[in-house]
């Protein structure tokens, strides 16, 4: 029996004076691939901004490796092993490529320089564009610094938003590739996306999203099999 | 040659006032680049950089000494401005440039009631500090050479220490984007506690080195408080490198105009300010 490594409990948050989460409930199990799924305004982006705590909840819990993290300040959910790869403006461009992973690493400085090597192993356009301002990278190269600097810490949750938006099938397919790769190696990946079909051969388990809340649950194949769920809640056709 | 001596005086004033402005400006432009805050009483921590100097230099005459408490005191300043006063107020920034400005009023009255002659740094029998040098028929403070000098390496070191280090590199996450810092785990809160402490340390420290040059009087603050907003404004309001030539560009062509044409000394600042305004309104390094 798996345990859960995230849990998160009738959480709401305001934005702005807007109720977005009204009373949004999951779990992600240890060592899965997890997605929430939704059309564009459901709350998908604010139920990732409060578990890693940028927006503060009203009400509801948020439970990470057993402890209560609701409320806590960023840095510190960050630090017991969470890493957040957003949506947009996700890298700072007014800093090099190194100096995004090097304050993205948190861990032992001697550890630094092997975990930089693996991750330039993984994305070696990277190690090649090392010294220049991240601003100067290709939407595509920027997408590859995000994720390279959510997983150079190694964290035991990835989290991450729109992972396949703005790139080409090409890089979809790469990042499909390496959320694959890091997930067999251990490590628990939650992931929002609109994309559910790039995405669909390594997810385990589906939440879909609809007015702030988890509104339909479902394993991947089983999703798969109900086209008229897909339809509904991303107007996609399957 | 009487021309050319003065043109040398002019410069060479010219590059110490520089430098004067930058050791006030840098501290204000990375405090404003990170956290929004405008500390309206920072040129006022500057002239108590000067006061404290002095009044420890009159009483022990030992330079280092009479440096080092200055620093240490904007260190602690920083650390109470930042955590009791501003802390409470994080992103309503109406109401900090208030209190700042209030601040900056105390400061003043406390500086009159402690120090109400001024202070006036004496005559020594030490050449850095109190000798002169002749260069083209001019006689010129030893000491403006020391403080471009100090001046320059303080700029070295802000941006070693920015390009650098792990810390710099924070510290621009910051100013360029607060909320990825956040989602990056980094410590926001802590990162404003101890720029803002840094920033108050250069005022202080950049008081105290100038105060061999100038006297210690009400002026002192009055007249660099509005020189703490030019700098910024032509510069760009975030970036050191920015103040850096700003304050060399300000410095000199202020002191040339009160060389040659001095009825239009001081106005030539705001000049210069408002003529950046208008074609670059975010300043001659915003866009760095």
């Amino acid at each position: 029996m798996t345990e859960e490594i995230l849990q998160v409990d009738g959480v709401h948050t305001y934005v702005s004076g807007f109720h977005i989460l009204q009373g949004a409930s999951f779990n992600v199990k240890e060592g899965s691939t997890t997605a929430i799924l939704g059309r564009n305004g459901v709350g998908k982006t604010t139920l990732l901004k409060t578990i890693i705590g940028i927006l503060k909840p009203r009400r509801g819990r948020i439970i990470f490796k057993g402890k209560d993290i609701t409320g806590l300040p960023s840095h510190e959910i960050i630090n017991l092993g969470i890493s957040f790869v957003a949506a947009e403006r996700a890298i700072f461009g007014s800093l090099k490529v190194e100096e995004n992973l090097r304050i993205a690493f948190k861990g032992r400085k001697e550890d630094y320089p092997t975990l930089l090597e693996k991750v330039f192993s993984l994305f070696p356009d990277l190690k090649r564009l090392e010294n220049l301002k991240a601003r100067n990278l290709s939407g595509g190269q920027q997408k590859m610094l995000a994720i390279a600097c959510g997983i150079i810490r190694k964290p035991d949750l990835l989290i991450m938003d729109e992972p396949s938006e703005g790139l080409s099938p090409v890089f979809v397919k790469k990042v499909v590739d390496i959320v694959k790769e890091l997930n067999e190696e251990g490590a628990t990946v939650l992931l929002v996306e609109q994309n559910f079909h790039a995405f669909k051969g390594i997810i385990d388990k589906c939440y879909l999203m609809d007015k702030g809340r988890i509104a339909y649950e479902a394993d991947a194949e089983e999703l798969l099999s109900r086209p008229e769920i897909i339809s509904q809640y991303l107007g996609v056709s399957a | 040659m009487p021309g050319l001596s003065l043109l040398i005086s002019a410069l060479i004033d010219g590059v110490s006032r520089a430098m004067t402005l930058f050791l006030i400006s840098s501290g204000l432009v990375i405090i404003f680049g990170l956290m929004d805050v405008f500390n309206l009483a920072h040129a006022t921590f500057f002239a108590l950089g000067a006061y404290l100097f002095l009044q420890f230099y009159l009483s022990t005459s030992c330079f280092l000494i009479s440096l080092a408490i200055p620093i240490a005191v904007g260190i602690l300043i920083g650390l109470f401005v930042e955590r009791v006063l501003i802390r409470p107020l994080y992103g309503k920034h109406i109401m900090q440039l208030l209190l700042t400005m209030g601040l900056m009023l105390l400061l003043l009255q406390i500086i009159q009631i402690a120090w109400p002659a001024g202070l006036y740094f004496p005559e020594t029998e030490n050449r850095i500090l109190s000798g002169m040098l002749e260069i083209a028929g001019t006689r010129v403070r030893i000491y403006k050479f020391v403080l471009v000098c100090v001046g320059l390496l303080v700029y070295l070191v802000i941006d070693l220490f920015m390009g650098r280090t792990r810390f710099g590199a924070m510290l621009r996450a910051g100013t360029e984007n607060r909320e990825l810092a956040r989602a990056f785990g980094i410590n926001i809160e802590l990162l404003f506690t101890a720029s803002f402490a840094f920033g108050s340390a250069l005022a202080f420290m950049g008081g105290a080195l100038i105060s061999p040059l100038v006297h210690a009087t009400i002026e002192l603050p009055t007249t660099f408080t509005l020189m703490a907003f030019v700098v910024p404004v032509v510069g760009g309001m975030r970036s050191y490198k920015g103040a850096f030539y700003a304050s060399l560009l300000i410095g000199v062509i202020d002191r040339l105009v009160a060389y040659y044409f001095s009825w239009l000394s001081f106005a030539i600042d705001l000049i210069i300010m408002i003529v950046v305004l208008l074609i670059k309104p975010e300043g001659l390094f915003g866009g760095e």
